[in-house]
């Protein structure tokens, strides 16, 4: 057999593992919320817009929360004390004029529907934001929401927006949190 | 007549001891010949490239969405994690021994399809497991938060996706356990091998939850876009190169042109097509032969060619050892046949100039037949032929002609272990006694299993280096 030349060698293998770093690189990285002490972003809150009173809420489509299965022995547990992890820092200070609280469009994802509440300055710089809705279905979805949601909550006002990552091992939740909020902030910003 | 290994050879000394000679170049084949095999054009560091790329890629994509994290983070979440692991490997471990019974000609030509096989049955008990640790770990996740009786309703269909999933790691279970050694004999081969087909469906039907449930795979584009394609590319290799294949040797079948009698239960098949002639092949291979006749066409079985193989015709030697063999010994003449390959990658190439001696049991006989046309003066052949008794030397005639023309010489050995005068016949003392330079001969082995083994241990202890002794490895 013919002896290969180094670089017929060398090329083609450093293409594919470089690739792959690539890959690598490109992969969503998901909030563990360990790392929400980072800087929160600048938010250029010019606070005017005065009279910004418009309230999202006829965008509900007329939503039949999926029905518990009936033949499941659990009862949803209500979610009344979540564990909220506690912030290592400060959460930024409100912006001036933010608006009262919005609540969002009910989002339906696969396991079960998805809502939030949130204030929204004029810029559309998210002041508070709250999960008021998850699937309570099983007792999974209920354990994982009992850990996603506060992070979310925490995510949306750190960012201001709602275009944070989604929280590792609650994608769904993360994905249709983050469209009801997007709703709210669409619904300020006109 | 050819000499008989007798024991007294053991004392024999006056053997001559042959120089060891120059390399010597394997001449260029007729031109009725066959085309010459392409050699695979991968190198040792694209194929680990490679593997190194698809490991990094998948346990990546686990570490990248934070599963070490996850393993330290409460015992629901490590076995969540360990579920997303595990389950990322089977399908990586599956989608590999997928593409090893692919067939491509790059990893064939330079591997061999025996030990392409090999490989495929070490990743499918490797899948096999890893399935079984993605099936626990994910009941255990998944009842750490609803309860056990809520987690195997839920695992087995009342999450979505999850119903199929269930039934593909069945199968993929029953395929596995098909195919472990002490059970897959029980079975036929034909049984077995569309038990074996359930993986297919198994890895189709579990696709589905893969991408919707799974936590890697589920949130990112990225990942999921990645995935879906190394499922396309693989496809793609199943349909061009296995399937593709099957489905022109189909279209174009070749015919038996001749087939006799040459000794006891053993024929000699001819068969020819115009398709031969786009083919590459070499003496030493063999081809997967389906006869398309009632009761026989789904059956494809594996036989070596025990002629040089040419643009025109392919000869294939087969005894009848069973019900397979049988039915294809009672083939007439016209009848269309449906053959694969030729594949394999012990062809005189192998020999690499060295002086060549073949270590033969019983139709083993039918590459070496083929090999010994291609060889020329100066490999001295010498082949040592056991059978169990002497009609069971097929081929013998045509074989002594062409070892003669070259100046070599046959040995045989014949009639049960047992009753030989020399416990091992082939331990080191024996073949040095009977072949003086034996240290310095290329090998090929051709028999069966226990032959080989033997063969291999005696040349060993003769002083053959390992590298120097070539046999496919039996696979079925």
């Amino acid at each position: 057999m013919k002896k290969e030349t180094f670089s017929r060698r060398v090329f083609p293998a450093l293409t594919l593992v470089g690739a792959s770093g690539i890959l690598l690189a490109a992969l969503d990285r998901p909030s563990t919320g360990i790392d929400l002490g980072a800087a929160p972003p600048i938010g250029t809150s010019t606070g005017a817009t005065a009279g910004d009173t418009t309230t999202i809420v006829g965008t509900t489509p007329p939503v039949t929360t999926p029905a518990p299965v009936t033949t499941s022995p659990v009862t949803p547990t209500p979610v009344t004390a979540t564990p909220a992890p506690v912030l290592a820092t400060t959460v930024p200070p409100a912006p001036a004029a933010c608006s009262s609280t919005i609540v969002g469009p009910v989002i339906n994802m696969r396991f079960g529907p998805v809502q939030v509440q949130a204030s929204v300055d004029g810029t559309g710089l998210v002041c508070a934001s709250q999960g008021i809705q998850w699937p309570t279905a099983d007792r999974r979805s209920v354990s994982i929401n009992n850990q996603a949601i506060p992070l979310l909550d925490q995510w949306a006002v750190h960012t201001g927006n709602a275009k944070f990552n989604s929280i590792s091992g609650a994608t769904y939740t993360s994905k249709a949190y983050k469209q009801s909020l997007q709703a709210i902030i669409d619904g300020v910003k006109g | 007549m050819a000499m008989t290994i007798d024991p007294g050879l053991v004392n024999s000394k006056a053997k001559k001891v042959h120089p060891v000679a120059p390399a010597r170049i394997i001449p260029p084949p007729p031109l009725s010949a066959m085309k010459p095999l392409t050699p695979s054009r991968l190198t040792d560091t694209d194929i680990a490239a490679v593997l190194v790329a698809y490991t990094v890629c998948i346990v990546g994509m686990w570490f990248v969405h934070g599963g070490v994290a996850k393993l330290t983070n409460g015992w629901s979440q490590a076995w969540t994690s360990m579920t997303s692991l595990s389950g990322l490997l089977t399908s990586a471990v599956a989608l590999l021994a997928l593409v090893l019974v692919g067939r491509p000609l790059s990893l064939e030509r330079r591997f061999g399809l025996d030990r392409m096989f090999v490989w495929h049955r070490i990743l499918g008990d490797s899948m096999g497991l890893l399935l079984g640790v993605h099936v626990a770990a994910g009941t255990i996740a998944w009842a750490s938060s609803s309860g056990w009786i809520n987690a195997m309703i839920d695992l087995t269909g009342r999450t979505s996706y999850m119903a199929l999933a269930f039934i593909g790691a069945l199968l993929i279970g029953v395929v596995t356990i098909s195919s472990l050694k002490s059970i897959r004999q029980k079975f036929s081969y034909e049984t077995w091998y569309f038990i074996h087909m359930l993986a297919y469906i198994g890895m189709a039907v579990s696709f589905g939850h893969e991408i919707v449930l799974g936590s890697d795979l589920a949130g990112d584009n990225v990942a999921r876009w990645f995935w879906v394609g190394l499922h396309v590319v693989v496809l793609c290799l199943m349909v061009f190169s296995r399937w593709g294949r099957t489905i022109r040797a189909v279209v174009r079948p070749l015919r038996i042109t001749s087939i006799e009698n040459v000794g006891h239960k053993t024929v000699a098949i001819e068969v020819s097509g115009k398709s031969l002639q786009h083919r590459e092949g070499d003496a030493g291979q063999f081809c997967f032969v389906r006869p398309l006749k009632k009761g026989l066409w789904w059956q494809s079985h594996p036989f070596s060619m025990s002629a040089a193989p040419t643009k025109d015709r392919v000869r294939f030697t087969i005894k009848d050892r069973g019900e397979a063999t049988h039915s294809i010994t009672q083939l007439v003449k016209g009848t269309k046949v449906i053959v694969e390959g030729p594949f394999g990658v012990v062809t005189p190439d192998v020999l690499a100039g060295s002086k060549a001696l073949f270590v033969v049991g019983g139709v083993g006989v039918a590459p070496v037949l083929a090999m010994v046309q291609r060889l020329v003066p100066d490999h001295e052949p010498i082949v040592l032929y056991r059978a169990h008794s002497e009609k069971d030397l097929v081929h013998f005639e045509e074989l002594k002609m062409a070892v003669e023309r070259l100046g070599g010489k046959i040995l045989t050995l014949t009639g049960p272990t047992a009753k030989l005068a020399v416990k091992d016949p082939f331990s080191a003392k024996v073949l040095t006694a009977a072949i003086p330079d034996v240290a310095q001969r290329a090998v090929v082995l051709c028999g069966p299993d226990r032959l080989l083994h033997a063969a291999r241990t005696g040349l060993k202890a003769a002083g053959v280096p390992v590298a120097r002794i070539h046999s496919e490895h039996v696979w079925w």
